[in-house]
């Protein structure tokens, strides 16, 4: 009886396993096309005297709070975007320090009466200003609501067709709204366009732009730089290209502002709002029987801070895996749902049973396994065997997002940055993944517990 | 070695799972070797192609502007695995320079022995060459390559077909918007914006006179947005034809299109008759048209216009309402006294703040 329940959970833990990873090569593959392909068509465009496209407006929206020693280096960076007509609208969302008054400060606020359409519902604004220096730019002086209340009550006030949300942390690349909003441009059934985020720890930065991108020195951010190759380049640039992408980094995403509207804004009672958008984007759309795109540009269009410290990775994967939670059970219509298409049937049970899942059945393997072998129902040498074929397939991911990488944007020119990357590919599974796991749990029960939601800056010592 | 090890773990692995992961295993192993020789690989590659642009690129800029310079300067061997950085060297220098310098950069060019004929990458079916043979035609003004540049005007891929209407543009302007424009009206994948900056290349007088041929007698999708083109390009002719167009304007495009471009004085009498249109747009636009040439007979109008329900319209209206002559201070308190609507009154006191502060 034991034996039997150690056998199956072997089984269930080796094809969990290479379902997962068979999956994840296949999403590989479709990145591989998708990246080639892209990467051709953006050649083409950066051959003189092709693509002058003018650009539609833009409004860019940076929710800030406790933002007082990034908000004045975010907001001159994004002045200086290479973008025909944009406007920038800065929502201070009760901040308890001293955000809004280094604004008014140096941008020389006033008070302005702007008559917006208060088309979404959020908390009470307090003031709306005006710069006197720098016509297109405003602020929102609000109540605290939260991230997603802080956008909506931006959506109400701005002017343009689409809007921009970007944190105040960000680093953007001049060309950076540009390469996002081309897919708009190029397929008018867009709604919603994201680009690749990426590590900018250890690299080169003048006035919020990055000047020349390096590997980190410091392990901790190392690691999640291939992490984020992997998450990036193959996991959503695949879904892309179904398109049944489920998440656009909150980080830096464009979305059409009807759209938006029409389904209500973003939730403010999510921690996980840019994935819940999205989600609530598809099902929608979908269940509307509305043809639409949500788009992945693979450029590196926006650069961000990864925590250096375990505390501040902790914090931070706990809050992903609560968003991921929420946002799938707030949209659980989705799952198998025939009228939703390709995000029912393969994107949505994807993402519940190896992202939602995934941590739990991994404890459950790896204590299995680990009692099983323990109490010598495992023979020894499949206790290894089968450790070191997690640690070759994780390898093999992180290699393929290394070659994605090689063939696209190769970011990182030295080549002793290169055999950096290598062996973190390597290295981040012996004990970073399993931290993850570990992580991810955490917040797994913080959600089915419904511990309190903060909206928090990670530790980025 | 490894042998030892392979059979030892096969023959512990006694249960099914065990050699199933073993296998799977073993061949994630052998795509992690493959995989890092792959990159390996390609970084090498990757060195060696940039070290290689770089070379040729010094080499050529150097070449092409000591010929700019009108300088002795030996002319470098042309390899032709290089052809495609000296195209693009050439492309790039002619972005930068203008008149007779145009002209000496061409001559240059011609006097290159370049091994691969500009017309044989012309007919290729690589995308990336053809788009090459089209920019460095059009910017060598050869028009010996009229005819295969004109056949590349009705091909699938937008990218190629605009870079054969500017190419077309910039070797022959007057002929090339009679064959550039009759395509604009069928190719609904061509970025109008697009369109409008390689029209303006041929000059506003020889496009406008073609456009004005065409306008009267297409369909209202297709006039809408060759009005918009006549209004990117400032066609002077455009704002009479447009009032004529509206006073017989059956769509609602066709009709906020012209209320939106015109300058015309007379477009005020039909722009009155617009302002409860059921389109909101249309009204917007009736709006601007009475912001500009509207008088003091207009204001109901525009004071009814920002009671509307749209914002835009409201906007619109409150902007025009200010800036219209004789309107000041006491006119629009006044006003605001007698307003009983409270949107009204917000995007009043918007509209004043704004036209303060561009003033």
């Amino acid at each position: 009886m034991i034996n039997d329940f150690f056998m199956f959970a072997e089984w269930l833990f080796t094809l969990y396993f290479v379902g997962l990873n068979c999956a994840y090569l296949l999403l590989c593959v479709l990145s591989i096309f998708t990246v080639s392909r892209y990467m051709k068509e953006k050649s083409l465009m950066d051959i003189p005297g092709v693509g002058n496209e003018i650009m539609p407006p833009v409004s860019i929206i940076i929710p800030a709070h406790n933002e007082q020693g990034n908000i004045i280096q975010a907001v001159k960076a994004l002045m200086q975007i290479e973008y025909p007509v944009f406007e920038i609208i800065v929502v201070n969302d009760g901040s308890t320090d001293q955000t809004l008054s280094v604004l008014a400060e140096h941008f020389k606020l006033e008070k302005f009466p702007e008559a917006y359409r208060r088309r979404l519902k959020t908390a009470p604004v307090t003031a709306i200003y005006k710069s006197v220096t720098y016509a297109a730019l405003k602020v929102i002086d609000k109540q605290n609501g939260g991230k997603g209340d802080s956008v909506n009550a931006a959506v109400n006030i701005s002017r343009y067709p689409l809007v921009c949300v970007v944190d105040a942390d960000s680093i953007l690349q001049r060309d950076s709204l540009r390469r996002v909003v081309q897919p708009f441009i190029f397929d008018s059934r867009t709604v919603a366009s994201g680009g690749t985020v990426r590590i900018v720890n250890g690299s080169d930065i003048k006035d919020g732009y990055l000047l020349n991108p390096k590997v980190p020195t410091r392990i901790l951010p190392l690691i999640q730089v291939v992490e984020y190759l992997r998450a990036f380049l193959f996991g959503r640039l695949g879904w892309s290209s179904l398109n049944a992408l489920l998440i656009i980094s909150g980080a830096f995403g464009v979305f059409h502002k009807e759209t938006l509207v029409s389904i209500g804004g973003f939730h403010t009672d999510t921690i996980g709002e840019d994935m819940e958008i999205i989600v609530r984007m598809h099902r929608m759309l979908r269940l509307q029987k509305k043809d639409y795109r949500i788009t992945f540009v693979p450029d590196p269009v926006c650069w961000t801070m990864a925590p250096e410290t375990l505390a501040g990775l902790a914090h931070q994967r706990i809050r992903w895996q609560r968003g991921l939670c929420e946002s799938l059970f707030m949209n659980l219509s989705l799952l198998f749902n025939p009228r939703a298409g390709i995000v029912g049937m393969l994107a949505f049970p994807f993402m519940l049973i190896f992202e939602w899942a995934g941590p739990l059945v991994e404890l459950f393997g790896f204590l299995a396994i680990g009692l099983g072998f323990y109490f010598g129902y495992i023979d020894p040498a499949i206790f290894v065997l089968l450790i070191s074929v997690s640690i070759v397939f994780g390898m093999l991911l992180s290699l393929t997002a290394l070659l994605l990488e090689e063939v696209s944007f190769h970011m990182y020119q030295r080549p002793r940055e290169l055999l950096k990357l290598f062996l973190v590919a390597i290295l981040e599974n012996l004990g970073y993944r399993q931290l993850n796991t570990v992580f991810r749990l955490i917040g797994f029960s913080r959600w089915l517990f419904g511990a309190e939601r903060k909206w928090v800056s990670p530790d980025r010592t | 070695m490894s042998k030892m090890v392979f059979d030892s773990l096969l023959a512990s692995s006694t249960s099914s799972v065990g050699y199933f992961a073993l296998y799977a295993g073993g061949v994630a192993l052998l795509l992690v070797c493959l995989l890092t020789v792959q990159v390996i690989l390609l970084r090498i590659n990757l060195i060696y192609r940039q070290r290689r642009k770089r070379a040729a690129q010094q080499l050529w800029r150097k070449y092409f502007c000591y010929r700019l310079l009108n300088e002795y300067c030996v002319q470098p061997e042309v390899r032709t695995r290089d052809i495609y950085f000296i195209l693009e060297e050439y492309d790039y220098l002619f972005g930068l320079v203008k008149g007779k310098d145009l002209e000496r950069l061409r001559a240059s060019f011609y006097e290159l022995d370049i091994p691969v004929s500009l017309y044989s990458l012309l007919h290729s079916r690589d995308v990336q060459k053809k788009l090459y043979a089209l920019i460095t035609l059009g910017n060598l003004q050869d028009k010996t390559a009229w005819g295969g540049i004109i056949k590349c005007l009705e091909e699938d891929q937008p990218v190629i077909s605009l870079s054969a209407a500017r190419a077309l543009v910039l070797i022959d302007a007057e002929k090339a918007v009679n064959e550039v424009i009759p395509v604009l009206l069928h190719r609904k994948d061509w970025p109008w914006a697009n369109v409008a900056h390689i029209l303006k290349l041929a000059g506003p007088r020889v496009v406008c006179r073609k456009l004005f041929e065409l306008i009267q007698g297409i369909e209202a999708g297709s006039q809408a947005s060759l009005l918009r083109m006549y209004n990117v390009l400032r066609c002077e002719e455009a704002y009479p034809v447009s009032t004529k167009i509206l006073a017989t304007a059956t769509d609602d495009k066709v009709a906020s299109v012209c209320l939106n471009i015109s300058r015309d004085p007379n477009v005020i009498h039909l722009a009155r008759d617009y302002v409860r249109h059921s389109r909101w747009h249309v009204r917007m636009n009736a709006a601007v048209a009475i912001g500009r040439f509207g008088d003091e007979t207009d204001i109901p109008l525009l004071v009814g216009l920002l009671k509307d329900s749209q914002w835009w319209v409201r906007y619109r209206a409150a902007l025009a309402l200010v800036s219209m002559p004789g309107v000041d201070r006491v006119f629009i308190q006044s006003l605001r006294a007698n307003l009983d609507d409270a949107y009204a009154d917000d995007i009043l006191v918007q509209a004043i703040k704004e036209v303060a502060y561009d003033k």
